[in-house]
């Protein structure tokens, strides 16, 4: 709903922003609109016109890095510490 | 202390893994099933896109390679599946596999409590064994939406980078399934979900009337922002 493509960056309303930023969906569809678009004739002002280019595709990437670290380690915790079996 | 150690530990339990996809393959063809369907799809879609190069164009076709990596997760639709291998999750007529180790909870939590292995070396192993089929589904998935939807001329060398991304969005949604399923618990799937329209579905009951909710919300947005 607010990962970029339906509503773009500028246009999402400021309460929204936390979903763009929280949202995997918004870091990839990035990434691969500069994968596709980043120095060929006109796509530098496309990416800018939509917000697009906040950050750089291999940021981007590191981010859903970070975001898939951080849900194995969510699980992983939960394998660890929640309903261990008491004898 | 364990009778054997970590890489033993590892060793046993990926053995125990790999024997049952061996005997149960459906656990691991319908990712691929879903992913290939999921490919066509978007390949015939958007096959005309060379000639129409647009923006709005791409950034769709960005948005929807997204999208039905992650749609794929939920595999092929459930009367071409047996029933007995899956879990009816909602009323949709898709069955979401368990993760394994949700679906394996049981036996994880008994035989750790007898001292058969460490926590680290059955999810090391769920992870290690369940990586070679993501793999192969995301590369052809994307492979196929490559050359059928006819980007490749554009995207030849970057697209070992939308391979990359693919690969990362669907370990991130799987890893978020799991979570989800693991705490089990409202607050958790709330924070695990407001990726996006998926929140609504943390805050429904059925998944067809937050689909429903989602589909009007995006709807009033597109007309009135």
């Amino acid at each position: 709903m607010h990962s970029g493509c339906f509503a773009q960056y500028p246009n999402l309303p400021k309460f929204l922003i936390w979903g763009y930023w929280s949202s995997p969906m918004s870091y990839a569809t990035n990434s691969l609109l500069i994968n596709q678009f980043e120095g060929t004739p006109g796509g530098d002002a496309y990416l800018h016109a939509y917000g697009v280019q906040l950050m750089d595709k291999w940021e981007n990437l590191y981010f859903l890095l970070g975001m898939l670290v951080g849900v194995r380690v969510l699980t992983y915790l939960a394998l660890l510490f929640l309903q261990r079996e008491k004898r | 202390m364990y009778a054997n150690n970590l890489f033993w530990q590892l060793y046993i339990l990926s053995h125990r893994n790999i024997v049952r996809y061996i005997r149960r393959p459906i656990e691991w063809t319908q990712y691929v099933g879903g992913y290939l369907i999921s490919a066509v799809l978007i390949a015939l879609i958007f096959s005309d896109i060379k000639s129409n190069r647009e923006p709005q164009i791409t950034l769709g076709l960005s948005f929807m390679l997204d999208v039905f990596s992650v749609f794929s997760l939920f595999g092929v639709p459930t009367r071409m599946l047996p029933t007995t291998t899956t879990t009816q999750h909602n009323t949709l007529t898709y069955n979401i596999p368990l993760p394994t180790v949700m679906s394996q909870r049981l036996l994880f939590n008994r035989e750790r409590e007898a001292g058969a292995y460490r926590t680290s070396a059955f999810y090391l192993a769920d992870l290690l064994c369940r990586l070679p089929q993501h793999l192969i589904a995301v590369f052809f998935y994307s492979i196929i939406i490559l050359y059928l939807a006819d980007i490749h001329g554009t995207l030849n060398e970057n697209g070992a980078f939308l391979l990359l991304v693919n690969t990362v969005v669907m370990q991130i949604y799987l890893g978020i399934n799991e979570t989800v399923g693991m705490y089990s618990c409202p607050p958790l799937t709330l924070i695990s979900s407001i990726a996006d329209w998926l929140i609504l579905g943390a805050c429904m009951s059925d998944a067809d009337t937050a689909i429903v909710l989602a589909g009007l919300i995006n709807v009033v947005n597109m007309i009135f922002r």
